[in-house]
């Protein structure tokens, strides 16, 4: 892989407190590389590292194959956008624009030159001679971009660009976003904390969580062979149970809150089945697209009677909350196309036994503590 | 490159540091050390004469006391009439609100011993208020006083007026900052206006007043300009300090000016120390457990009603109409009498235009070189406190020992002048450095002490009401270098604080009496030359000059005002 961007191990302590532990990867040039992670995982210190603003306590960055810890930020030649943007306001738009060719010397008609065009590239060239504050939420991202594209920089650092914006208009942009990055050829680090955009906008995604980089890998991978229960939980709607091992060889478990829901799991793999020891306690991961009204009845599948009790409509399909009919567990059902059940019913519901997911049961703090 | 920058910024940050320490810190500490170092001379003074015995130490009590009792009284009636102050032009909508705005904060940049000479004529003769009644007098005399406490009510009134902006504008700072929401949610829970007050917003704002009225007790004590024109025969500690100085009684004069730091550290370190650290204060809850809260509730609804919002209002208005624009009116008044002869005697002597231009006293040639002596110390004081307050700016913010920092350059500001000016005297003349004599260049160096505070304060109130700390790392990461850095986003956006601190100083340096009297030598200032000229009678001349110091502070809070509405 051709590395334009490598980390290798950074550290990086608060008060004593590590908030950066042991972060290490390479982005490939022209890559859109995503980190994706709960507030306060750490994402935008290590953005800081990477624009030169913050130091780190151990570790290094390459960009480019030129070591750059030492470096200060002027002299860095990255593209930095801001969280709250930061734009400057007591210059014009088209002074915050200009910002960095005048500070780097550039030639005045090369630099108007280049100016002009990140303007009508982001559609602000009317708006040239307003000042940060007379624009919308919308428009301040944009100047905060094209200021950020005017250092003509190869490597772009975007600490969640499009937070700022409401749903709608965030939506739109991401779109441009990628396409603004594809057509000028640029590398992109760009740090979120929302699933949707970072699966519409990464070539590959870094899963972060609590100073640590979990994984790394594109989507598909990472919902595929997720590498524990965070990034599982954090990345897709699903079940999680708690549950007890009655049988560790037919794999029969029971709900460690609710003793009528009993169901089987058929691990896949080594790892998994080694969890499975009688009387044991673990967790399951049950996607809630993979649960279906009824299902056949046999051996491979586990089958519950539940009453429908809540039903979500959302962009690209319906989810209902179902309660199990004997005991108290909630399970959620994920669907393109609404149900022929309403609030109330008694419906059938069940999972494969090879589609529920087995982890230790000392990862359950990872995703309690965000907000499960 | 970037280590040379790395090691040029520490360089520099240590030189701020030590130009805060040499002309800031070190001022407001160095008389403390008179006190064990020249113990002999104090004893013999003040102690032991062997002539008069321990007069002196009697008279060191008795000024102090009087001080100290006239301080106090002044905060007290600062909180009594701050409060109500605060709260309607914080919250009261009504036309000419932002005038009294302006009205209250005047006395902030008007040079106190003109408005001391403004009060008095205005209050003691019948050019003021005595002629508004008919009388032949004025309603009081210079030497009436308030019976039990024995104070006069001219001191009093002028130190009231003097030090009521030190209240009024943090508390109203603080009350406008507290949400509307918190006031509106306890309305709704079915409070009145004024136990709303008192249960939300008072207790919120405690912090605020309690600086507030600390900082009101430092100005009375330190007070020197007005107090030396209408004090009569009464003497404070802090015009003592310059009497006594004048009559070449240093030992007496430094013991005094130190007891005076010392004390002044004694009430208003803790204090701050304690605020800053937790940032708000508690009052034991006296009424709930009296089970007086009921009654007190009672009352208050009463006090609700419309008519005391009126009266409310009514009362500030004529209230700073009193005390404030009653004495600029007088003083243009006495002038427009004056100009061309004493109204009494009808002797063209005794008119302005003879005693500023044709006088042999020449009080014109005095009046403009004080002038321009004034704006040189102040615009020089001014200049050099910007150049070391904006580097101690991000000192303080970058730093842990910011907070001790920032706390040790309030002493400047509360501790009495005329002992800064002792202690400016003694540091750079004979005692320590021996390098600057009385003179320009002294009283430069002594404004500079209280200036950086001043601006420091003012440079703090924006960079923390601003994003500036992350545009400037923006900044860095899209290519500027330091110098481009500074010049380009950090002053631009701390403008307005400079300025604000800027012109704060400079109408602090152009008003101070105390301190500029004993490092003056020769080189009287616009402040200092009014009291001279009213000790020796020359009423017209103080006239016109208290005139043109008025002028220049309106000029001055105009500017201020612009800028603010920026």
């Amino acid at each position: 892989m051709n590395s334009f961007l490598k980390i290798s191990n950074i550290w990086k302590y608060y008060s004593g407190r590590p908030v950066l532990k042991d972060i290490s990867f390479e982005v490939s040039r022209g890559e859109y590389f995503v980190v994706l992670g709960p507030t306060g995982a750490g994402k935008t210190t290590l953005l800081k590292i990477l624009a030169g603003i913050v130091s780190p306590d151990k570790g290094e960055i390459y960009i480019d194959g030129k070591p750059m810890v030492n470096v200060p930020p002027e002299e860095r030649g990255v593209g930095y956008f801001p969280q709250f943007f930061n734009l400057f306001n007591h210059m014009t738009v088209w002074d915050n624009v200009c910002f960095p060719l005048l500070v780097k010397g550039i030639d005045i008609v090369e630099a108007e030159k280049i100016c002009k065009e990140m303007l009508s590239l982001m559609h602000l060239l009317d708006r040239a001679d307003s000042y940060p504050y007379e624009l919308s939420g919308g428009m301040r991202q944009r100047v905060a971009l094209a200021r950020a594209l005017a250092t003509g920089a190869e490597l772009l650092l975007l600490d969640e660009p499009l937070s700022q914006l409401d749903a709608k208009l965030s939506v739109e942009l991401r779109e441009e976003l990628k396409s603004i990055a594809r057509s000028l050829g640029r590398t992109v680090v760009h740090v979120t904390n929302n699933v949707e955009e970072a699966v519409e906008l990464a070539d590959r995604i870094a899963v972060m969580n609590n100073g640590y980089i979990i994984q790394v890998g594109s989507y598909d991978e990472l919902r595929r062979k997720p590498k524990n229960l965070f990034v599982e939980y954090f990345l897709s709607d699903v079940n999680v149970f708690r549950a007890y091992v009655l049988d560790p060889h037919d794999g029969l478990l029971r709900s460690s809150s609710d003793v009528c829901f009993k169901f089987r799991v058929k691990p896949l793999c080594e790892d998994a089945s080694s969890l499975l020891r009688s009387g044991g306690e673990v967790i399951v991961c049950v996607d809630s697209d993979v649960i279906v009204l009824d299902p056949p009845s046999d051996s491979g599948w586990n089958v519950f009677d539940a009453i429908v009790e809540e039903v979500l409509f959302h962009r690209g399909g319906y989810t209902y909350i179902l309660k199990t009919c004997c005991g108290a567990t909630k399970i959620m059902m994920k669907v393109m196309d609404e149900m022929e059940v309403g609030i109330g019913c008694k419906v059938k519901v069940g999972f494969k036994t090879s589609d529920a997911r087995i982890y230790d049961v000392s990862e359950y703090d990872s995703i309690l503590y965000h907000g499960g | 490159m970037a280590s040379l920058y790395r090691k040029g910024g520490l360089i520099l940050k240590i030189a701020i540091l030590i130009a805060t320490a040499v002309f800031v810190l070190m001022p407001s500490v160095f008389l403390i050390s008179f006190i064990p170092v020249n113990w002999d001379e104090i004893r013999y003074e003040i102690f032991d004469n062997p002539i008069v015995g321990d007069t002196g130490w009697k008279l060191i009590q008795s000024v102090l006391i009087f001080s100290f009792k006239l301080s106090i009284l002044t905060a007290l009636i600062d909180v009594c009439l701050g409060i109500p102050l605060a709260y309607i032009l914080a919250y009261g909508r009504f036309p000419g609100k932002s005038i009294l705005d302006t009205l209250v904060s005047l006395p902030l940049v008007m040079p106190t011993s003109g408005f001391g000479f403004a009060t008095l004529i205005s209050w003691t003769t019948n050019l003021g208020l005595g002629g508004l009644f008919g009388l032949k007098t004025g309603v009081i005399d210079i030497t009436s006083k308030i019976p039990v406490v024995d104070i006069p009510i001219l001191l009093l009134l002028v130190h009231v007026t003097l030090t009521l902006p030190y209240v009024v504008k943090p508390l109203q700072a603080r009350f406008i900052d507290i949400k509307p929401s918190l006031l509106e949610a306890s309305r709704i829970l079915g409070a009145n206006p004024f136990t709303s007050f008192r249960k939300v917003i008072l207790p919120l704002s405690l912090p605020a007043l309690l600086s507030g009225s600390i900082m009101a007790l430092a100005r009375s004590l330190g007070e020197t300009g007005a107090t030396m024109i209408v004090s009569g025969t009464y003497i404070t500690a802090a015009v003592a300090i310059v009497r006594w100085e004048f009559e070449f009684k240093i030992a007496t004069a430094s013991f005094l000016g130190a007891l005076l730091i010392l004390s002044t550290w004694a009430i208003v370190l803790p204090l701050e120390m304690m605020l800053s650290r937790k940032g708000w204060v508690s009052l034991p809850k006296i009424l709930a457990r009296l089970d007086l809260e009921r009654r007190v509730i009672v009352l208050e609804e009463v006090l609700s009603s419309s008519l005391s919002s009126i009266i409310g209002k009514a009362f500030v208005v004529i209230l700073l109409l009193i005390l404030v624009v009653l004495p600029i009116f007088s003083t243009s008044y006495s002038a427009f009498l004056y100009w061309g002869k004493d109204p009494f005697t009808g002797k063209m002597e005794g008119g302005i235009l003879y005693q500023i231009f044709m006088s042999p006293a020449g009080y014109g040639s005095l009046l403009s070189r004080a002038i321009l002596t004034s704006f040189i110390v102040a615009g020089l004081s001014t200049f050099l406190s910007v150049c070391i307050s904006i580097p101690l700016v991000y000192i303080i913010e970058e730093y842990g020992f910011g907070r001790v920092l920032r706390t040790l350059l309030k002493i400047p500001l509360v501790i009495p002048t005329s002992a800064l000016g002792i202690s400016s005297m003694l540091l750079w003349g004979p005692r320590l450095f021996n390098i600057v004599t009385p003179g320009v260049w002294l009283i430069t160096l002594t404004h500079m002490t209280f200036s950086v505070p001043v601006i420091v304060e003012s440079i703090i109130a924006v960079f923390e009401g601003s994003d500036i700390r992350d545009c400037e790392d923006v900044a860095r990461t899209l290519g500027a270098k330091p110098m481009e850095l500074a010049e380009l986003i950090s002053i631009p956006m701390l403008k307005r604080g400079i300025l604000t601190g800027a012109i704060l100083s400079f109408t602090h340096s152009l008003g101070e009496t105390g301190a500029t009297f004993i490092v003056m030598g020769g080189d009287y200032t616009v402040s200092t030359l009014v009291v001279t000229m009213v000790e020796s009678l020359a009423i017209p001349a103080a006239l016109f000059s208290t005139l043109i110091l008025i002028v220049f502070s309106l000029v001055f809070m105009g500017i201020v005002k612009v800028i603010a509405g920026e």
